[in-house]
């Protein structure tokens, strides 16, 4: 096999950047979200997401590397983050702060 | 947990691991129909859910499933070693221990001495 | 996926294997404070403890403001009993003010002097910092548990014939026999490799995963640590005085609200003083979660006030879940198949460390040298799953060949530990590639193997003796040293054995077979 080349590298390292920062960003929102809107007392929703959030974490990876190409991985995280980024802000909390 | 609890969790893999023509064939030098991997399976089976069941009744449920699955590792762990080393092995332990076991849970009931 | 899980794996594999090394000492931390203590090895349980504590506590310190009792159990015989010393008139400095404390035999109520050492904590805590502090530490650790997480699910992903090969390990067969023993170490334990990680996140996952907290209480922030964690509150001096009620009655109300377990710990509040409070903490066998189980009493009627750590809900699955990672509800034989997990984990991480390197590193033809990333890798595997087990043996000889009066006695047995470890680095750096793996394993198994008799040779209670009377944590302790140079001898043995395959592959290319990460635009 010939050594890997260097489209092969970058699309590697878009895809890590995405899964590790982009997944982390993902997750982060997500938890926030969930500890707002779960259907228990605060504490309790806060605790959850918590837990709840290095399976979310995996999940972003997962799909990261799974998805057919890096264009694909980056959407299936910038979206969904973007999203719930908005529906956050419209609530002043912005996660990022 | 106890020694008839591991006896039965080791026996039930080892039965499941027979049921598989690899190591049925390290063990027996042949083949097994599908009948009789059949039998070995559902009795591994069951005997895993009697050593879950016997374990939680003993334990609690949390404590217990947690002592179950240490059994199950465990257990699986002997049954590898011994297919690779000692085949023939798996099958007399599996076979010797639950009768040990209840052997020694006979023993113990008749020495156990009324408490003060 | 399996692309997935050898870079998830890889990089951070030599921080893990030492995570599960450090953990899997730590099931037994207690063990190996007290094994490390020698002064303590006649200690024994006796049930009049509390009567001793108190009759010291009253001589000691009469005046304190809060006196602790650490009774006795079967796996840390000693009892401990310190106090507060009292502060002046009018400085409401309690919670910060001076602790003093003793350690005394149970059976003869003699005070003892154990030599300074930070014993098994030391393992605990390189388990979630490897020393690098608490900062860099815990992220380290945190990002590579987080990649252990993703290679675990990954490696599970790809490995479509999970069940086909379940029993299977066929030695003897170069690097098909890495990849079974990888195999059957990672699928075995499956369970408890999965458990172990997501519960250590979960220990952590405050400082790692803090946005639905911090976003939930963005305008209160004290808020959630007090809806979700509460605790006993504390007691008020009330400047009358009154007499302390008797304290065996009280045991025997914990115990039964227990459902038979014994008090841990008791902590008395201003004793002496009308508003003085009692508070027991239940020991930790039998219950699943890590949340502290208290009882409070009222210090002068002996009536119980309140009963803690009852939870439900989020907060128990919390309890529960950190509750398993610390494994301290257990029971011997309970702890032991932790131990064994703790094991197979270890394996699984050194047999994946090996493999990474034994697939990228093609076979060489001899004469032909490895390039500096081969090299590296081979150094870091090499001192790594090596130096860890000599380091730790080195630790425990340091405990007992340091002088006791050395000045930083713990820090220099500290010491100890990373300078072996570290000069393995240098041993493997000064040799080529397969020498170092028998040599090193064979020293790391006389070390261990040598520990019992520097053991009997250094204190009195060496392995004749405590198989004989005891201590039992001693005979353990010993034996498991023995156990462990016997492991370490199979390791020196099998790697001495290993012979090179050989094929013709140019420097630079990669072997065939190894994963790609798949692009399909």
């Amino acid at each position: 096999m010939a050594p890997p080349s260097i489209s092969y590298r970058l699309a590697v390292a878009s895809r890590a950047l995405a899964a590790l920062l982009g997944g982390y960003l993902l997750t982060a929102s997500m938890i926030a979200v969930l500890a707002l809107f779960l259907p228990m007392e605060r504490a309790a929703a806060a605790l959850t997401a918590t837990m709840l959030s290095f399976a979310i974490y995996a999940c972003c990876v997962l799909w990261v590397f799974a998805a057919r190409s890096a264009w694909l991985a980056w959407a299936g995280i910038a979206l969904p983050a973007l999203a719930l980024e908005a529906l956050l802000w419209s609530r002043s909390l912005l996660v990022i702060p | 947990m106890s020694f008839l609890t591991f006896a039965l969790a080791y026996t039930g893999l080892a039965a499941l691991s027979l049921a598989m023509h690899r190591h049925a064939r390290e063990v027996f030098q042949r083949e097994l129909a599908d009948g009789p991997r059949l039998a070995l399976r559902c009795a591994g089976g069951c005997l895993l859910v009697v050593s879950l069941i016997l374990t939680v009744a003993s334990s609690g449920w949390p404590v217990g499933t947690v002592e179950w699955f240490g059994m199950l590792i465990a257990s699986a762990v002997a049954c590898v070693l011994l297919l690779t080393y000692y085949p023939k092995a798996v099958a007399v332990l599996a076979a010797a221990l639950p009768a040990l076991a209840v052997v020694v849970l006979i023993l113990d009931r008749y020495r156990a001495w009324p408490s003060p | 996926m399996a692309w997935l899980h050898a870079w998830a794996g890889w990089p951070a594999g030599w921080v893990l294997y030492a995570v599960f090394i450090s953990g899997t000492l730590s099931y037994f931390r207690p063990e190996i404070s007290h094994w490390m203590r020698p002064e303590l090895a006649t200690a024994r349980e006796h049930p009049d403890s509390v009567a001793l504590a108190m009759r010291i506590l009253q001589e000691r310190a009469p005046n304190s403001s809060r006196w602790v009792i650490n009774l006795p159990n079967a796996r840390e015989p000693t009892l401990r009993v310190g106090w507060m010393a009292a502060s002046e008139p009018g400085k409401a400095d309690r919670l910060i003010g001076r602790f003093d404390g003793v350690v005394l035999d149970p059976s003869t109520g003699k005070e003892l002097q154990p030599r300074q050492t930070r014993g098994g904590d030391f393992f605990q805590r390189f388990h979630y910092e490897l020393g690098l502090g608490q900062v860099w530490g815990h992220w380290l650790v945190g990002g590579c548990a987080m990649a252990m997480l993703i290679a675990i699910l990954s490696g599970v992903i790809a490995h479509k014939q999970l069940f086909r090969n379940f029993f299977t390990f066929r030695p003897g067969k170069g690097q098909r026999s890495w990849l079974d023993a990888h195999h059957a170490v990672g699928v075995l334990a499956l369970p408890y490799h999965l458990l172990i990680t997501y519960t250590g996140l979960i220990t952590m996952m405050f400082m790692y995963m803090p946005a639905a907290v911090e976003t939930a209480y963005r305008y209160d922030p004290g808020g959630f640590l007090i809806e979700a964690f509460p605790n006993p509150p504390h007691a008020q001096s009330t400047g009358r005085s009154a007499r302390l009620t008797a304290i065996e009655p009280l045991l025997q109300q914990a115990e039964r609200q227990w459902n038979g377990a014994a008090p841990a710990s008791i902590v008395i509040e201003y004793p002496g003083d009308a508003g003085a409070r009692v508070q027991m903490q239940r020991s930790t066998p039998g219950k699943l979660t890590n949340t502290g189980q208290y009882i409070i009493f009222d210090g002068v009627s002996g009536g119980m006030l309140s009963v803690w750590g009852e939870e439900s809900g989020a907060m128990q699955v919390h309890g529960v879940l950190y509750g398993l990672h610390m494994a301290r509800f257990s029971s011997f034989s309970l702890r032991w198949m932790f131990a064994l997990c703790g094991v197979l984990g270890t394996l699984m991480v050194a047999t994946g460390l090996v493999l990474w390197s034994v697939k990228r590193m093609p076979q060489r033809a001899e004469g032909q040298r490895a390039t500096l990333g081969q090299r590296v890798v081979e150094i870091l595997n090499n001192g790594t799953i090596t130096g860890l087990p000599i380091a730790v043996a080195v630790y425990f000889w340091a405990n007992r060949l340091l002088p006791v009066t050395l000045a930083e006695r713990p820090a220099w047995e500290i010491r100890c530990f990373f300078a072996a470890w570290g000069l393995t680095y240098i041993a493997a750096l000064l040799q080529n590639a397969r020498t170092p793996w028998p040599r090193h394993f064979f020293v790391g198994a006389l070390l261990f193997a040598l520990l019992p008799l520097v053991n009997g040779l250094t204190t009195p209670a060496h392995l004749g003796i405590s198989l004989m009377q005891g201590p039992a944590i001693y005979a353990g302790f010993d034996l498991s040293m023995l156990g462990i140079a016997a492991l370490l001898a199979i390791a020196a043995w099998n790697t001495s054995r290993v012979r090179p395959e050989r094929k013709e592959t140019a420097g630079d290319t990669l072997p065939a077979g190894t994963p790609m990460l798949e692009e399909r635009s």
